[in-house]
């Protein structure tokens, strides 16, 4: 097999042994015993008996929040039992220290204006340059940018 | 691992290693033993593992991913890739898709997929999949997504029964031969990570937290931080590289704080800082040897002189030509002694002169440029021109005729030219002499005084220096609107405007006192008064900034002719103090600064050049390698409103009421237990916050990847018993629902929900 060229060759490798087969091949009739020597690339092609072939999900699936979102409300749940919202670590109760945005250094200094914190005069040099909107990346690291809506 | 920099260079690769097409195995049948072997599934946000409980090792090992296409060159029909085969087709790339919503899986449709490459790898050809299945999942999984992976895996492929378990408690069964030995399980997972507690021969997962942050976290903030340090890079860093780095160089600081506070001193910046190379076009070199150098230097001046040469020629072959007709015309004009009148004059015609005067101007003419020639060949210096004289110039026009009178004008007009010629001459003189007399006093003063010397230069090369920074400096202050510079300068724009436009040509009151001239404007009384058009425009500065470099090159000519060290010293200085700040040891590490204008003139050579322009393509870690995976004890560093790992288990902890378990901590998963040093730096930080004398013992996982999978296959072999109890058949899943499990040691825990029945689920 040579050796996949990125962004040059656009199809599968395994593709390029035997075009026509994969091009007449229709999907999953192709039974295993025939990429032995080949390989799997395109899973259509491949015969899989062990599936019911009535089976169809056809569903639109909800995403994480979604789903507990549903949960939670739709149905009553005892106390002490865990669930995937329940689980969370609580908000820490110990005092936060503060970091430098740009160099991650201990910072003892705001800057009243962009609310960038810094670790020193220097840094701060650095912070007066900085071209607009770069303080509000620096602020999204620590989720305390501005979002305008 | 703080050892890692070492001042070596890490070349980093574009991307994971292109995937081979995956061969499938062929001993189903003889594995599956009809049925008796479960087939054990770790189903992991990033890479699903599976293989037979019998096994040591999981038989396919492979990225979660799942990517459903249609390429027209191959194939009329949709094309699903499965696994790392998503990155072997750049079409597949815009629909990679992953089962996974964080730790829970959301997309059946994908996990449908996944299932199916599982068990054709692993050659299953018959009508169903006819073994047990033990499958990890997230704890505290949400019943809606255990209920649709029941529902997929007894509807669709029809097996007898599942087992499901959560892989963290699973790797610790690996680890520790049992569930009877308490325990605190540390799972650190892609997205998420746990703390379990493991008492009463299981998992207690209603005691359990959960940290929303992963290895995934670390990689992107690790992806964002370098983004951010580095605006201008040339190349796309990508999640891979990012992560690789993550993996390679993150490890956990013993003490947070007090690594931090000397992490970019010079002293041992050079062991932890890592350079990161990315791949970085040649430059165009010089690549000829020293020999060759001199001698295509020796071609061109011998081409050089060869070009004199032919000039030489050239200019001889013209004197010889001016000589030949000198002679011929010489010959004329003495042969008009010989022939006769006509005879000379028809000789005349043929030399195509009109008169004898004319002849006579052109010997004359001829004679002068032979003569200068010859001149030149013998050194003779052509003698000072004598001063041309003007006799009609002082003499009154009324003596004069008309035909001298012309002469006359023309004579003024030439010796007006003369005179202001001559004057320019004298100038030019004097003020050589004069910069000659500087130059001498300056060579002496030098000679005499050099400290003197040396520290007026300097203080006047700083002048100019100073000046380019206030101008640079206020620059800066005009960008900002509200500066102090700013609004001086729209001050004076608005002055300036007010008085144009009563100055206007239709103006009012002011126009007419402008006229009249107001007593009151001094303006240009002084020349700095000018200086405000100056002040208000923004464009002229270039030209200036332009003027003062030139000075300062001069100086550093100068100071390179006699006073190299100093200069040199210069250099040393600048690089110094530009390798002092923080953020240039942030951002380059300990290398050598490259000065913008070094001011003794430096010519690289094709090493430095191939170092420099790799550099531009370097990537430093510093700091990163222990901020990143500090997260997951401070999440507030990347702005998380969680509790950190130390006082989760702290948490945790309290809540079992069982300080013992500190004695065990067992850390595992594909997240920051990977990350060197978290066995010691838990140990450190856990006793802490135990009393004093409390034992604490923490483990990492043999390995933390594999024992998941390792765990429950050994789990479902050696604790038979266990096994047949927890499996939920076809019958529970019918009778009971699709989120129904039976407990064991490394399960979840069942509660049967009001609403289990419900459709709405």
């Amino acid at each position: 097999m040579p050796p996949y060229k990125r962004g040059k060759k656009s199809r599968p490798s395994s593709a390029a042994e035997t075009p026509t087969a994969q091009l007449e091949a229709k999907e999953g009739t192709e039974p295993l015993a025939s990429f032995k020597e080949s390989g799997i690339t395109d899973l259509f092609s491949v015969a899989r008996p062990f599936k019911n072939q009535e089976y169809k999900s056809n569903r639109r699936w909800k995403n994480l929040k979604q789903i507990i979102a549903q949960e939670e409300q739709g149905s009553e749940w005892p106390v002490d039992f865990p669930t995937y919202w329940n689980i969370d670590a609580p908000p820490s109760l110990v005092p936060q220290k503060k970091y430098c945005d740009l160099t991650g250094l201990p910072a003892k200094y705001t800057d009243p204006k962009t609310n960038v914190r810094y670790h020193s005069a220097e840094v701060y040099q650095l912070i007066k340059t900085l071209p607009q909107g770069t303080e509000q990346q620096y602020l999204a690291l620590r989720n305390a940018s501005v979002v305008l809506k | 691992m703080v050892g890692a920099g070492n001042g070596t260079v890490y070349e980093i690769p574009d991307g994971p290693a292109d995937p081979e097409p995956a061969i499938p195995s062929f001993d189903f049948a003889t594995m599956g033993q009809s049925g008796g072997v479960p087939l054990v599934i770790d189903n992991g946000p990033r890479t699903c593992r599976a293989g037979w409980a019998s096994e040591q090792d999981p038989r396919l090992e492979f990225s979660n991913l799942v990517s459903r296409y249609r390429n027209r060159k191959l194939s009329a029909n949709m094309m699903l890739l499965v696994g790392d085969s998503v990155y072997s087709d750049p079409l597949a790339k815009p629909s990679i898709r992953s089962g996974f919503d964080n730790d829970v899986v959301t997309n059946f449709d994908a996990m449908e997929s996944v299932l199916d490459y599982v068990f054709t790898m692993l050659g299953c050809v018959d009508e169903r999949v006819n073994q047990p299945i033990v499958m990890t999942e997230a704890a505290c999984t949400p019943y809606t997504s255990r209920k649709h992976m029941s529902e997929l895996l007894f509807e669709c492929y029809n097996v007898p029964s599942v087992t499901y378990g959560v892989d963290s408690a699973w790797s610790y069964y690996k680890n520790t031969g049992t569930f009877g030995t308490d325990g605190l399980v540390v799972g650190s997972g892609t997205s998420t990570s746990h703390i379990v507690p493991i008492y009463d021969a299981r998992m207690h997962t209603d005691k359990c937290r959960r940290i929303n942050l992963g290895s995934d976290s670390m990689d992107d903030y690790m992806l964002k931080l370098l983004q951010l340090k580095y605006p201008s890079f040339p190349m796309k860093i990508t999640d891979w590289q990012a992560r690789q780095l993550v993996n390679k160089y993150t490890y956990y600081a013993q003490d947070f704080d007090e690594e931090l506070a000397g992490y970019l001193d010079m002293e041992g910046l050079w062991e932890r800082d890592v350079a990161v190379q990315f791949p970085f076009p040649m430059p165009a070199l010089d690549e000829r040897t020293e020999e060759e150098i001199q001698r295509a230097t020796e071609r061109r001046r011998e081409q050089a002189k060869k070009m004199q040469e032919m000039a030489a020629k050239k200019r001889q072959e013209k004197v010889d030509m001016r000589a030949k007709e000198l002679e011929e015309l010489t010959s004329l004009r003495d042969s008009k002694d010989d022939v006769g009148e006509a005879e000379f004059a028809q000789r005349l015609r043929e030399a195509n002169m009109s008169d004898e005067q004319q002849l006579a101007e052109a010997i004359a003419s001829a004679q002068q440029v032979v003569n200068r020639a010859l001149n030149k060949e013998l050194g003779i210096e052509p003698e000072e021109k004598e001063a041309p004289s003007f006799p009609l110039v002082d003499m009154p026009d009324s003596e004069l005729t008309e035909e001298q009178r012309a002469e006359k004008r023309k004579q003024v007009f030439l010796k007006g030219s003369h005179d202001a010629r001559e004057r320019a001459r004298v100038e030019k003189e004097k003020e050589r002499v004069k910069q000659a007399e500087i130059a001498r006093a300056d060579d002496e003063r030098r000679r005499d005084h050099f400290d003197e010397w040396l520290a007026d230069m300097q203080a006047k090369r700083n002048e100019v220096i100073t000046r380019m920074e206030d101008r640079r400096a206020r620059r800066r202050e005009l960008n900002d609107r509200r500066s102090h510079a700013s609004q001086m300068r729209m001050r004076n724009i608005a002055d300036l405007a007010a008085n144009e436009s009563l100055a206007g040509p239709n103006g009012g009151a002011g126009s007419k006192r402008r006229r009249r001239g107001d007593p009151d404007d001094d303006f240009g009384a002084e020349d700095d008064d000018w200086n405000v058009y100056r002040d208000i425009s923004k464009e002229e500065e270039a030209e200036e900034d332009e003027e003062d470099e030139a000075e300062i090159e001069r100086y550093n000519k100068i100071l390179e002719q006699h006073a190299p060290d100093f200069l040199e010293g210069l250099d040393r200085e600048a690089r110094a103090k530009i390798e002092r700040t923080t953020m240039y040891r942030f951002a380059e590490g300990c290398q050598p600064a490259i000065l913008d204008k070094p001011a003794v003139p430096y010519k690289p050579d094709n090493a430095t050049l191939v170092a420099r322009a790799a550099r531009e393509y370097q990537l430093h870690l510093n700091i990163e390698r222990i901020r990143v995976p500090e997260i997951v004890f401070r999440p507030s560093l990347v702005g998380l409103d969680q509790a950190g790992l130390l006082e989760t288990i702290d948490n945790v902890v309290r809540h079992t009421g069982r300080t013992s378990l500190v004695s065990n901590v067992f850390v595992t998963g594909p997240g920051f237990a990977q990350v060197s040093g978290i066995v010691e730096r838990l140990e450190r930080d856990i006793r802490s916050i135990v009393p004093v004398g409390t034992p604490v013992s923490v483990r990492r996982a043999a390995d933390p990847l594999r024992d998941a999978w390792r765990g429950a296959a050994l789990w479902s072999v050696s604790e038979a018993d266990a096994f047949k109890a927890s499996r939920v058949t076809r019958q529970d899943y019918l009778e009971f629902g699709g989120e129904y499990i039976r407990e064991h040691g490394a399960s979840n825990r069942y509660y049967a929900s009001p609403a289990a029945g419900s459709p709405n689920f």
